[in-house]
């Protein structure tokens, strides 16, 4: 009995000093993986963005606005995301979360104007912060231009489009 | 002999802990990863369906620009058939052909693609100036020689 006593004992502080570890583990883990699901998302919403200036099919307003305005992005073009980046610009005390500022680089060499450009990229920008909310169903929390996006425990704004 | 005993006893229950917190932690891992793997899986299988509705309608709309450029460089007679799917990825659309271009609407977005010829009218109202083509219907596209010697395309449907 003593003897199974000791090793008992020994089971359960190694257990509990293993779970000790698990649940310290599990938090970091959970913090880092909550932005790299942002991230994923970021990603997807991104290429969602340059998929509709790609193919120039657009909402039926902004269609109205550039038949008028911006010609040239009636017509196609080739846009690629480069890579995204990420900032963390430390805890907001507004929204008492950690705020992260994205910055994507995008390539779009048949879109010269700077007019052109900044609807391109604002149409990405608004398709990333719109990934983020709905990847974490935090649609409702934010505004109309999902502007700016959260998560559970951050929140996220995007810089303007990088052309490169 | 005894003591060789509880030193055995206690080597294979620290065997089997360690054993255990390993699987318990590899699975927490596997976990994880399985879990992000299949959030990103789900959202690129969504886009990859958005990106195909959006490809397929900018695809038709070049393909109506196409036939009707083609029809209108035919010449006078030059006649091009069309059959329009009856939907794209299950949504309904509509094309409109006016003098400025062809123009398709789906889902509350419009896409647009260019032609060559300005004068675009149906069998029913010569006069008219703008086309409605359905989903799901067959057309036949006419370049049509007018009175004043210039070429008009005519869309009917079949």
């Amino acid at each position: 009995m003593d003897v199974k006593g000791v090793i008992s004992i020994e089971y359960i502080i190694l257990i509990g000093f293993t779970m000790g570890i698990i649940i310290m583990g599990a938090s970091y883990i959970g913090k880092s993986n909550e932005l790299n699901i942002a991230m994923s998302a970021a990603r997807n919403g991104a290429i969602e963005g340059a998929n509709v200036n790609s193919f120039a099919i657009y909402p039926e307003s902004a269609f109205d606005d550039y038949m008028v305005r911006k010609p040239r992005l009636i017509s196609q073009s080739s846009i690629k995301i480069i890579k995204i980046d990420y900032l963390d610009q430390g805890f907001n005390p507004t929204y008492k979360k950690r705020k992260i500022q994205l910055k994507i680089y995008a390539s779009a060499p048949s879109v010269k104007g700077t007019g052109d450009r900044n609807s391109l990229g604002d149409r990405i920008n608004f398709y990333v912060r719109k990934s983020i909310c709905e990847a974490f169903g935090t649609q409702n929390q934010t505004n109309k231009l999902f502007n700016p996006a959260f998560s559970d425990n951050l929140l996220f704004t995007t810089a303007d489009v990088q052309w490169v | 002999m005894d003591n060789i005993k509880i030193m055995d006893n206690i080597k294979m229950m620290d065997n089997g802990g360690a054993l255990s917190v390993d699987f318990i932690f590899t699975t927490l891992i596997i976990l994880i990863v399985i879990g992000s793997i299949l959030t990103v899986v789900a959202e690129r299988m969504a886009i990859v369906g958005e990106t195909e509705e959006l490809g397929t309608a900018r695809m038709l709309a070049e393909n109506v620009a196409e036939a009707i450029n083609k029809a209108y460089s035919g010449g006078d007679g030059h006649v091009i058939s069309i059959a329009l799917p009856p939907n794209i990825n299950e949504k309904i659309y509509q094309i409109r052909v006016d003098p400025s271009g062809v123009f398709i609407e789906i889902d509350g977005n419009i896409g647009k693609a260019y032609i060559v010829p300005k004068r675009i009218s149906n069998a029913l109202n010569p006069t008219s100036t703008e086309v409605i083509m359905l989903a799901g219907k067959n057309y036949n596209i006419y370049n049509v020689k007018d009175t004043d010697g210039s070429n008009r395309i005519v869309i009917t449907q079949i």
